[in-house]
This record gives C-alpha cells, structure tokens and sequence, in this order.
C-alpha cells in the first residue's frame, strides 16, 4: 500500500526559541499564513499553501506565550523552521 | 479434581497454589501461572465459543494476544467485561467467564440453525438484499445477531492511570533479539526501557530447544534479566505497546495475574524504538480447519512447556517446514502421541525422521491435510496425496498446523518502515532502510526483520541495540557483543501452502474470527475487488478484534492466488492502530463520571454556597444561577432578584470577567488598532465601552476598558470570550505592521471581582468602606480609583450592567471573600441581597446590553448597532471586511427589542421571527427572553432583518417546537431607561 | 447487461459459484470523455451516477488516485441528517437526506439507511435556547424536529443515564428522528457499480498530475497514466483538495486539517440513536453503534494542518475521555481501531460547489468533516451545473465568490479559523 511510505512516525518536536524543545502538544495553532498579495478579503481567505512548505503561527501555550512561525511538511508532519519573528502586517483585515 | 490434560512435572506453573474458577457456571481448578485456555485444555475442555456469523463450534487457536476464536466474557464487580482471548486471562481464585455467541447454551445452541443458511451467506451479503421495502425493517434482529459480548452494565470500578516516561532506547518485544537489542544498549550506557506483552521474558526462548553460550534457553534469559538490572534498564513485562504516534509511544500496561481493571497507560517518549516483535505462526485453510481441535503448532508446545497441559492425546502435525520434526519430537516427549506428519513437500533429510517413524509417526510427505473430522471437535483427519488423490483417514484428537511465520511488524509500518516481501519466509518483513533508518528513529531487530533463526536473530538484536545508541547519543560508539556459539531449531525451508485446494471453499477458513472462507475470497475476486484493502472491508477479513494476526496474509496469498499475481505484488494489509485492543477507560485516564476537564472556581466560591447560591457550570466555570429562597425555580427567582436591583439593590459575584492587562510604551496605539472606539483618548482614572472585531469584521467581545496609567490598561473581556481575546492581542501584537513595545497578560485569576447594583448601592459602599464615602459620592459614571481593602489593593469602577447605579468592586483574590462578607452584612438591612445569573440576564435584557446570545460569531458591529464606534475607529483590525456588500443587505438581521402584544404571553428565546403575512419564512430569531418585572411583561432581545426592524412592526415568534406562534412588536432595543438616568443619578 | 440483486439472485448464484460479476469492470481509460471526474469517492461517483441518469451523458470517466471508496467515504462516522442551522445548508442537507431514503432501490445496493434519530444533546439552558434557535429554523424549513427536556432524552434513550451525577448534566437535546447513519462502504460501491452500469468508466490507480490546456482551453488532464482527453473536468477530491489545488495553482479558502474516528470491539445492542456531546472545551463526542455492533465515534479535529493521516493520540485520549463521561458503560469496552481522515476544512465550514472562472474546470470540494451525508444531494446538483453550465438555485449559497462578497456560511460563527469549524 503506498500510502504507508508517507506515514510519519517521528515525534512531532518543536523548538521553541525560548524553551527549547517542546512535544507539539505545548503548543496551539492559529493561522496558515495567507497569500500576501491581492485584497484584504483576498488575504484573509485564500491559501496557496505548498503542502511541503506550509507556513504556519502557532503559539507556546503551554510554556512561555511566546508566538512562533512554523515551516512544517504537511505530508510528513516534519517541523523544518521555527523562528520568533513573524512575518508582519499580513493586514488580515486591517485596510482596504 | 484432576486434570486429565495436565502433565505431573515440567510448565512454569505454580502447582502449590490452586485456584478455583468457572466457566459457563461449572467449577473447575486450575493453577497460578495458568492462563483461563491453558486451565480449560488442563481439563480437556476443547469447545470455548461459537462463530458470530455461522455459529460454528470453536475451540483454542492459539497461545497468545494473536486468538481469534477464544473469546470469552469474564465477570466482574461491575458486570461483565467481553471478547477476552481465553489465551490472556490470566487466572485468578474465584475467575468466572462464559462463553459467547450461543443460545440457551454453549453445547445446544439453537441460533446454529444460522449457519445452515451459510449457503447465502457470502461475501457481500447484506449489500445485496433487505432493500425491500427498506432496511429499517430488517435492521433490528440483523443488529441482535451481530456483536461478540454484552457490553458491561455498570462502568468499571477501578479506573485507569497515565505515565509519562522518557528513554533513550525504547525495546520492544523481549524475546531473543530484543534482549540481545536491550542488553548492548544497556551496556554501553543508555536508558533503556523494554515493553514485553507476555508475563515472562523470553519469546520463544521459554521453550525451544536453544542452546546459547552452553546455556539453556531459560537460563540466557535469567541472564540477560540480571543483566538488564545491573544496568538500570527498565524490564517492563506485562505491557503491551499499542501504537506508534507522531509524538509518543502508546503502551498499556495490565496488573500481573488480574483481569484487566487496572491498567495503566504509559505515554513513552523515546530518543530510537527497537521494534522486535518476533514472529506469529499462521495456519493453512483446508475444510473445517476450525474445529476444537486444531490448533497451532507452535501453541501446542507452549502449552505444553509453559503449562504442562497437553492439548490433545494423539495429534496430526500439518506444516510445510523443516522445524515440524524437532517440534514432533518434543511434543513426544510431553506425552503427545504424533500419529503423522503431513508434509507436502518431498521428504527432507532429516535425522529426527527417522527416529519419529521408529516411534510410530506416519511420515506422509507428498500430502495435505484435506479436511479435520468430527463435529463438535476433532476426531480425525483426512489425508490425501498430492499426485495421486488418494486418501487416508487417521483417527486423532488433534491437528497442529504450521505454514510458516509472519513476522509483526504493523508497529514498525506504524513508524514509518516500508515492508519487504521475503521469499524464503513467504511473507512480508520491515528491515531497517531507507528514509527511517536514516532519521534513526526506528529499527527492527531479529524475526520482525526477517531473521528466524536464533543465531541471526541474537547477532541482529545486538547489532540494533548498538546503532541504537549511536542515534541517541548523537555518534557514540557502542559495540554489539558478540554471541558465542548457540544452537537452536533448524532453518526451516518453508515452501508457502496457503491452503488445501480440496473439499468445500465454504468450510475452509481464512479469518475464523469473522467467519470468511475461502469460497468469499474468491466471490470477492470474482466480484471485481481486486487489492488486499477492497477485499478486505468487502468480505471483513483481518477487521475483528485479532486483526487478523494470524489469517491475513493467509487471505492475501490465497486473493493473490485468484488474482494470478504474486502475493509480494498484492501486499499484506495493513493493521491500524492500537495494535491491541484497549479499554475506553484505560485511554480516558480519569474516572468516568467526571471525565471532562477540572471546573474553575471564582475567590466567592465558598461565600456564595454560604449564602444559599445554586451553582451550575458555565463554560469551564462554577457560577450562582439564582440564590435559594428567590424562588421555585431558576425563572420566578431570577425575576425576584431583578425586581430586588431595581428597587434596593443586589450583589453579584463577577469574577468570571476576563482581565487582561495591556501595557507598553505604544499599548495606547496598540488598542486603537483592535479596538473600536479609539481608547488612546480615554483619560486616566477614566473607562469606556469597548468592542473588539475578528479579522473578518464580526464581533469578538465587548467589554470594558480602563486607562490605569499613561501606558497601562485593563481590558475586561467576557467570562467566554476571555481566552480568544487575550490570544487575538498577543497574535496582532506579534503579527501587526510593525514591531510594538506592548504586552498583555491575563490578571483574571487575581481578583475577586463583585457589583453592587441598585440604588442602595452607594449607600452601602460607603457604609462598608466609611473613609472612602466622600470618595465615592463623587466617583463619575466611568470612572474608577484605587484604593485598599484590608491592606490589599481594591478597584473601584463605577460601571453598571443593570442600567443601575452600581460599582464594580475588584479586589485581590484572597480578601475577596471578606469584602463580600463586609458587603452582605451591611446590606441586609438595606435589602441588598445576592442575585444570580439569571436576574442578571433579566436587568441587561431589560437594558438592551449584549451577551455571547448576541455576540453570536457571526454578527457585526453594524447587525449589533455599533455603527457610531466604527464611524469613530482608524484601522481597526477587520474592519476593511465590513465593507462587504452581504453585511448591508436589507434582508440581513440586526439587533431589535420585541415586546409581546399581550403582556403576559410568555415566549422562548430561540423562536424564531417571522412576518405574520409570511409565516414560514424566517426572518432572525428572539436571542434572549425575560419576564421584565419592571415593566410587568415579556421582553426580548432579537435578531431580525433589517428591513422588518423598524419599531412598531408586528412580527410572529414562531415557535413550532413548542407549538406556539406569538404576535410581537418591534421595539428599540433599551426598554427600560433609554436616557441611563438611573445609572448616572 | 448488469444482474438485479436479490435474495432469491443470491441463493440461485450460491448454487452456481462461478456466477459473480465483478461490481463495476475495469477499463482502462480511453478518452474522449465529455466529463472527466477526479476523485472516485462519494461526490465524485454520485456526480458521475447522475450525469450519465439524469442527463445523458454517457463518455464519463471517473479517476481514482488509489481505491474507489478508499477516501473519507469509506473512513467516517456515517451520520446522516440534516439539522442545520442556515436555511441553505438546511435546504441542501434535506435534499441529500430525501435521496438517502430511497437510493437503496434506486440503486439495488443496500446501503443500509438507517433512521434511528440524532440526538444532540445540551448541558446548560444555553445550549437548550441555541438548540431551540436551530431545531426552529428546521421546522420553520420543513425539515422534522424535536425538542427534548431531560425527561424526553430519558425515554428516548433509555441507555443513557440522565440522573447520574455529572460534570456537565444533561438538560435536553434537539430530535430529528430521520437522521440516522448509512453504511460508507455500501454508498461508494453501489454508486460505482450504478454509474458502470450505465457506461461510465471508473479507473482506479490513475493519478492526476495536471490539467492539459490546448489552444487555451481545457482539453483533458495529464495523468500517471498518460493523457486523457476531456471537454470538462470535474474535481471531487475531498480531502486532497488542497493538495491537488497547489498542483494546479489553485488559491482556495481551505487547509487540510485530520480527523480522528474511532470504533470499539463488536458487543451487542446498546445504543439504538446517535448521540452528539458537543460542549466545547470540556467533553465532545459523537456516537453510534455500528449494525456489525462496534460503538463509532469521534470527536473534534486535531487543530492544525497536516497531511500525514496519523493523528494525535492525547486527541484520541479526550474523545475516549468524553464517551466515557456520556455512557459510563462503554468504559470497560474496548478500542479496536483508530484512523485519522484529511479534511477539505474551509473558511467558513461550508462546502464550495463552483464552474473556476471561465473554463470548463468545476469544484466541488471543501466538504470538512460533513462531506458524507451531502454525497446525493452534492452528486445531483453537481451533475447538474457540469452538465448545464448553470448553477442550481440549491447550490447557489455555495459558490467560491461568498468569502469575498461577506455571504459566508459560517453555522458555528467560529469565523476564517478553519481549525476551529
């Protein structure tokens, strides 16, 4: 069955800058970060997500608060990149 | 009472300690150490159950966790716990267990008359008849048929527990390779932890014939146990693994010789996870190969050496391998007579060939099993020649069958390893390559990566173990030990025979749990499915609560047969996740009842349960619906409390309010961009309405926000919206257009917060707090001052959500409850008694104040007539998508205040509103309804569309769930005050 | 010609074994098709069933990437209902819940539709008033519902012990006694071999890789398989929507988020109706009993994106924890299988059925965990906009343009939070 080579069974671990390495349990999801280009509406809703690439805020909740942007493999569950500088004024409303 | 079947020396059984039990009400005696099977073949029971679909007798399969047939429901204080595998029920004094799937009894059952509609039964069955007229008719006594036990009456008494552990090496299976895996880990210096779902260590070491290091099977074991202690390894028997997750290692761990009640489940968290699971042996198909009866071959031996219990007198040994002959020899030596030895292949060269046909063994090489005779058990076997046809008859009270070995390796696939077909095994393997062994993080180690023989089997767990803690250790050398010279069974060029092409396909069968044959196999070909995962949810194979361990590549090799491809080209299907099955409780990991999460208190907690409050959840809260001696219900005292506010005055209990500080150098511009309103200009000392807006421009919360100093704010948020405000603000505080000096934090478990409402409310506040009176008197509507309370820091707001005169009084937790009492006992005399949520909800409907009944998620501020404090916001986040021409549809509803036509008639929130000239059309709904004790009728808050909301418009609450239609009006949505004199006098 | 099933079919081919058909043939593809559809799961079998009945269309193909079946339609809590809140999804839902009544026979495959009650159960006056709000707007739509107080949950489900101390007691719940569940597997097949038996070809093992343009039009999709020429292509891939969307440079209001399902060892009748415990934050579950007799259930998503069909376990741990809070009793049974699904979750939690821009390229998709119950009602309107060109006035409310225009379907206001739809 092919569908089982692309099971990941790695732990899912992320790095928190502040805390050090945490189980992804510590941590919550709030936003796939949109396309940064059309309008307002445009950004809010749409996604050209590259499933091998999905950019993603999550925060520390269970630790120290702290946001973080997460670059993570959808298809395997593999965290490539954690950084504590989000990417700013995705505007997610805020003009016309 | 003898046990006929019990041999008088050898087994790991304690014969000193006897123990009573029962099954199906009849007393037998069995052993400690003895498992409920290995009790039962001790008295010559051989009938455990019958079939879910045919009803056909069935005995004991197996020896382990893999049993498809034994299930039996064992009792227990809180009733009965079903589908046991006899083969895992450990026994216990005074164990009873029935048996399942028969009726009135287990000899004489009358459901059997079933299965002779077998001839129908096949594969796909109820896909292709009940339709007529539908299946509602039929479903009902179907439903009754199907299912293995009953479920317990009552929920279990004991209840689970959770471990959290972490390793670096996590073995598991602790059979030859797995110790040899733990062992080397262990010497050179890891934390290692070994999962064995059996009792005792060892795998197939407890009674092979092995020699290692001119030790015994047993005694290496001991060895390698003193071994794994010395160096502080963790030897865990008894607990089984159950899954291999993204982020841990799932095990259950079961209480040594007890029914499963208290289990423990450990959540393991490994550096690299050693997968040996060694090997199950399969069966062959051939007719009525489910009778008590035939048994594995390899199960036969362990109930003989673990158990001293002979399965059987006289056996027939059926299998396609070298290792029949060394174990024919064995099973002799237990007392087992072996009639012959069926073997399709040509004879091997053998020594031990010799000496059984010296003994009496018919060495039939060259034929197969054909069929198992008897009816309710076996009595004999039909033997026939491969080329010629010709058959023979013995007669015998056991068939051992062995097709070989197939390696578990579902825990491995879990992990991500890829499955090899192996030949020479005729059956698939998870070697360490690829993508999983380069990130380390599992390996498989002997008979699970193929390696059946016991030299390779040891030299392959030692040499896990050392890549084990190189990946752990970051490149740490370790060494596998080498192994010294060790003899064990011989390689067993296997040739794969999956079944006997002889007799009915209908009796020959593949899944004994699910009852699927041969003859479903190939309809379900024929039929048109044509991969293993199709034909496997099409006839069920490989679905009950075995897996179908020891049947399921037996199906995918006869499905390939049918198909004329290879068995490697069709592939195993693949087990899912808990590779055991786990109780309910066991995963809950609290106790039933209140299985949920911890509920929170407010710092009043204790003083409102003194003063008579009925407390009820709120979101995650305890919070006082109305206070005894109101009234007889939650209604008539919610409108008793609220008549109280008005006329004297009330307290509440508010510390459910979220309190979210915001402070910074830029905090007042932080606010303005998520807040409606523009709060950089509130004063200090000073506080106003604010509302906050999801990114796509609907209401998150509205509350009020306090200037505490320049650069300091409070924010209240609702008691449950609190949680996704403060995340909202420290999310557009790090994602907003450029990098403020800002941060929030959440302050509501800091204080004690309560309102004193009414128009004894200044009096009594400056009764209760005498030094402050003049203070108070000329305290603004708005504003607030900081004071103490007992030496701690007390909040005063002047705030109202009563539309009364009224003081929000916050004040640090731990004095909290004194100022309550201060309050109470100073209020009494006044008439300034405690209300609840509901006359809470009466005074703010009354108001038109707003609710999570209106900040419903998917209304705007325009729909909630907040359009003044958008006019007067910047950019505020989501505002851009209120532009949106949807949100300024005429059809679109708003906020309006609905009266009844006649005051008394009573109508429910919920209903919905609708134009009496159009009935059925609905045009919003009442979000919240009251009896205004002020106004002496029944008011409401409402939803509804626009172009219906002018006051004075006659609308329906239709209420069809309670078969009521209402004439209302449509009202401003403030019916009681509009001016706010009374809160500002 | 295809054979009718029947009892009296099946004892005559038991006495002649040899006599199975396969369900649906296999083919190989061979274009031109007028409609290729990509996605042989429920939508994408059911639109293909319907072009071929109810609007001629005979040179269908649909093409599978691994099973027929093998998707979300073959791996869910098989619930059917429609207790909907908005009057388009409730319109919508009805409409599939009427189809599911009679597509048994339509069909001769038994798909087992069985109307044994949704209950969805309150634990706060709140949640009764919310229930009341929808179970009105229901009524108000024609569609049959009950409210019950705690009493009327007690008769209605004898099995639950609503006097039993609780963290969250149980005060009432919402009826609609003709939801109920269906049997997923019986639904893929029967409408694969229907929609075969009316000259469709359904390819299994054909991956899609890309759309073929020629002179700037759509002229059939390139696949694992080579070409494949068609006039209209037809997306129903459910929970790869995301994927295959950044395959073909889509932009979509969705991200694929897991769900986790979960079913008990088989034991006998103990649950006749479904129940749904939603109290978010504390205890969510729903369930039922499967006629094969193993308890079904699941809970809420896994709360953020992935693609990888393992879930997370401490998810698995607070369903079995919320169960285990609503019927004590399944406390000592046990879990025989778990599995996650890839849901199509879109920003507002409604599915989006829409022709993209000026092609002949159709969506339907965004299904997030609802996807089962709509599969009738979504084939035949689907069908009908591929065939017509037009959109049906029932599944207007779901175009694409909605985010954009502010006319979002958003049942539980949870806004653009996937994660939390």
């Amino acid at each position: 069955m092919s569908d089982g080579a692309k099971r990941g069974g790695r732990r899912m671990l992320i790095r928190c800058p502040f805390c050090g390495e945490r189980d992804a349990a510590e941590f919550q999801f709030r936003a796939t970060l949109p396309d940064l280009q059309g309008t307002a509406a445009e950004r809010l809703y749409l996604r050209r997500s590259d499933p091998h690439r999905s950019i993603e805020h999550w925060q520390h909740v269970g630790g120290c608060q702290l946001w973080l942007e997460l670059t993570r493999d959808l298809t395997s569950g593999a965290v490539l990149e954690v950084s504590a500088e989000l990417t700013r004024d995705l505007a997610r409303g805020a003009e016309h | 009472m003898s046990a006929p079947f019990r041999n008088p020396i050898g087994g790991r059984i304690e014969r000193s300690t006897p123990m009573e039990f029962q099954f199906d009400g009849r007393r037998y005696e069995g052993l400690a150490g003895d498992t409920l099977a290995s009790a039962l073949l001790a008295h010559g029971v051989r009938l455990f159950g019958r079939s879910v679909k045919f009803r056909r007798p069935r005995g004991v399969l197996s020896c382990g966790a893999e049993e498809p047939n034994a299930l039996v429901t064992l009792d227990t204080g809180s009733g009965g716990i079903s589908n046991i595998p006899a083969t895992l029920a450990h026994l216990a004094p005074g164990m009873a267990a029935r048996s399942q799937n028969r009726w009135p009894s287990l000899r004489f059952d009358l459901t059997a008359a079933l299965g002779a509609g077998g001839a129908l039964y096949g594969a796909g069955f109820y896909y292709k008849t009940f339709m007529w007229p539908s299946w509602r008719w039929y479903e009902p006594p179907i439903r009754h048929l199907a299912g293995l036990g009953q479920a317990p009456e009552r929920a279990r008494a004991a209840t689970g527990s959770e471990r959290h552990l972490a390793c670096d090496v996590l073995v598991i299976g602790a059979g030859p390779a797995g110790l040899a895996a733990a062992a080397t880990a262990a010497a050179a210096g890891a934390d290692v932890i070994v999962c064995e779902q059996d009792l005792l260590p060892g795998g197939e070491l407890q009674f092979e014939s092995a020699r290692i290091e001119g030790l015994t099977g047993p005694q290496w074991v001991e060895r390698s146990r003193a071994l794994l202690e010395a160096a502080r390894a963790r030897l865990l028997c008894g607990t089984s693994v159950i899954g291999m997750y993204e982020e841990r290692v799932l095990a259950l761990r079961q209480a040594e010789g007890r029914a499963r009640l208290d289990d423990e489940l450990l959540l393991v968290s490994p550096r690299v996870r050693i997968v040996a699971t060694g090997a199950l042996e399969r069966p062959i198909a051939f007719a009525d190969n489910d009778k008590p009866g035939v048994m594995l071959l390899g199960a036969i031996e362990r109930y003989a050496s673990r158990y001293a219990v002979r399965a059987g007198n006289e056996a027939v040994i059926f299998g396609n391998h070298d290792r029949l002959y060394p174990a024919a020899l064995r099973l002799r030596e237990q007392g087992i007579r072996i009639r012959a030895i069926v073997d399709p292949r040509p004879r091997p060269a053998l020594e031990s060939l010799d000496e059984l046909e010296r003994q009496g063994t018919r060495i039939l090489s060259g034929h197969v099993l054909e069929r198992a005779l008897g009816r309710m058990r076996v009595r004999g076997a039909r033997i026939g020649a491969i080329g010629t046809g010709e058959a023979v008859e013995l007669s015998c009270d056991l068939i051992a069958v062995s097709g070989g070995w197939t390696p578990s390796i579902e825990l491995a696939l879990q992990a991500g390893a890829k499955p090899r077909y192996a030949s020479e095994l005729g059956a698939f393997v998870a070697p360490d390559e690829g993508e999983t062994l380069a990130a380390g993080a599992v390996l498989t180690a002997g008979s699970a990566a193929g390696h059946l023989e016991l030299s390779q089997a040891l030299l392959d767990g030692a040499q896990a173990g050392a890549r084990a803690v190189e990946t752990a250790r970051n490149g740490a050398n370790a060494r596998a030990a080498t192994v010294g010279s060790i003899g064990g069974d011989p390689a067993p060029h296997l040739q794969p025979l999956w079944r006997v092409p002889r007799g009915r396909e209908k009796r020959q069968f593949v899944d004994l749990q699910n009852d699927v044959t041969v003859a479903d196999l190939r309809q379900a070909v024929a039929e048109g499915f044509r991969e293993i995962e199709h034909v496997k949810r099409y006839t069920t194979l490989g679905v009950g609560t075995d897996q179908g361990r020891t049947g399921g590549l037996v199906g995918a090799a006869i499905v390939a047969e049918f198909l004329g491809e290879t068995l490697a080209a069709v592939g195993q299907s693949r087990a899912r996740p808990p590779a055991r099955p786990v109780p309910l409780a066991a995963l809950a990991g609290l106790p039933a009842p209140l299985a949920v999460k911890p509920l929170r208190r407010t710092p009043l907690h204790d003083a409102l349960l003194a003063d008579g409050a009925l407390m009820e959840p709120s979101g995650l809260w305890l919070r006082a619906r109305h206070f005894a001696g109101s009234g007889v219900d939650a209604a008539v005292a919610g409108v008793e409390e609220a008549r109280r506010v008005r006329s004297a005055g009330g307290l509440f209990d508010a510390s459910t309010l979220g309190k979210i500080e915001v402070s910074g150098a830029d905090a007042a511009a932080f606010l303005d961009r998520v807040c409606l309103g523009r709060p950089s200009r509130i004063a200090v000392g000073r506080a106003r309405y604010a509302a906050l807006l999801r990114e796509d421009g609907m209401v998150l919360d509205d509350g009020l926000l306090l200037r505490l100093a320049p650069l300091h704010f409070l924010l209240t948020a609702s008691t449950h919206g609190a949680a996704a405000v403060l995340a909202h603000l420290q999310y557009h505080i790090a994602t907003g257009p450029k990098a403020l000096e800002v941060c929030c934090a959440d302050a509501t478990e800091a204080w004690g917060v309560m309102v004193v409402s009414g128009p004894e409310s200044r009096g009594l506040l400056c009764e209760v707090l005498p030094t402050l009176a003049g203070e108070i008197a000329d305290l603004a509507h708005l504003a607030w001052m900081e004071k103490e309370w007992r030496a701690r820091p007390l909040r005063i707001l002047r705030a109202s959500f009563s539309g009364e005169l009224a003081y929000e009084l916050h004040c640090a937790a731990d004095e909290a409850a004194s100022l309550w009492q201060a309050l109470r006992a100073a209020g009494t005399d006044r008439g300034v008694r405690p209300y609840g949520l509901e006359a809470l909800d009466v005074l703010r409907v009354e108001k038109g104040y707003l609710t999570s009944a209106e900040i419903t998620g998917q209304t705007s501020p325009y729909d909630l007539r907040l359009e003044p404090w958008v006019r007067s916001s910047g950019e505020v986040v989501g505002r851009a998508l209120l532009e949106r021409p949807a949100l300024h549809e005429p059809s679109r509803p708003m906020l309006v205040g609905l009266v009844a036509v006649e005051p008394a008639r009573r109508f429910n929130a919920g209903a919905q509103l609708a134009s009496p000239s159009v009935p059925g059309e609905s045009l919003g709904y009442v979000t919240s309804a009251v009896f205004s004790p002020t106004l002496g009728r029944h008011i409401a808050l409402g939803l509804l569309a626009r172009h219906h909301a002018l006051p004075g418009t006659r609308v329906l609450a239709a209420d069809p769930l309670a078969g009521t239609e209402i004439p209302l009006l449509v009202t401003e949505p403030v019916h009681f005050d509009a001016a706010g004199e009374r809160m500002k006098s | 010609m295809r054979r009718r099933f029947s009892a009296l079919r099946l004892l005559l081919d038991a006495a002649r074994p040899a006599s199975f058909e396969p369900l649906w043939p296999r083919r190989p593809p061979s274009g031109p098709y007028d409609v290729i559809i990509v996605g042989g799961g429920g939508h994408g079998l059911a639109t293909a069933y319907y072009l071929a009945r109810e609007f001629g269309l005979r040179r269908v193909a649909v093409l599978e990437r691994t099973l027929i079946g093998y998707g979300n339609v073959g791996r869910n809590t098989t619930i059917v209902r429609s207790n909907y809140l908005l009057p388009q999804n409730q319109r919508f839902y009805e409409d599939s819940l009427r189809r599911w009544g009679t597509l048994a026979r339509e069909l001769n495959f038994n798909i087992m539709y069985s109307p044994r009650g949704v209950l969805d159960l309150a634990v706060a006056d709140e949640d009764m008033v919310a229930l009341r709000r929808r179970g009105n707007a229901m009524r108000l739509s024609g569609i049959d519902a009950e409210l019950l107080d705690r009493a009327g949950v007690a008769r209605f489900v004898p099995q639950l012990d609503v006097a039993a101390p609780r963290q969250f007691p149980i005060v009432g719940g919402l009826l609609q006694r003709r939801g109920g569940t269906v049997r997923h597997d019986a639904v893929a097949w029967g409408y694969a071999r229907a929609a075969a038996a009316l000259g469709v070809d359904i390819v299994e093992r054909c991956e899609v890789l890309g759309l073929a343009r020629r002179a700037g039009r759509i002229a059939g999709v390139e696949s694992d398989r080579g070409f494949i020429a068609g006039e209209r292509v037809a997306l129903a891939v459910a929970g790869r929507t995301a994927s295959l969307a950044a395959r073909l440079g889509l932009a979509l209001p969705l991200e694929t988020h897991l769900l986790q399902a979960c079913v008990t060892e088989p034991i006998k009748p103990m649950l006749d109706t479904v129940l749904i415990y939603m109290y978010p934050g504390a205890g969510e579950v729903y369930v039922s009993q499967s006629d094969r007799g193993g308890l079904v259930f699941g809970g809420m998503l896994d709360g953020h994106p992935s693609m990888t069909q393992t879930g997370a376990v401490t998810r698995v741990r607070d369903v079995c924890r919320a169960l285990t809070a609503l019927l004590p009793r399944t406390s000592d049974l046990r879990l025989l299988r778990h599995w996650a699904g890839m849901n199509d979750m879109t920003m507002d939690g409604s599915p989006i059925i829409d022709k993209l821009g000026s092609e002949e390229l159709f969506l339907n998709g965004g299904w997030c965990y609802g996807g089962f119950k709509a599969i009738p009602a979504s084939g035949r309107a689907f069908a009908e906009l591929i065939a017509r060109g037009e959109t049906p006035e029932l599944i207007r409310p779901f175009r694409l343009s909605r985010f954009l225009s502010g006319h979002v379907l958003d049942e539980k206001g949870a806004g653009p939070f996937p994660a939390r739809q």
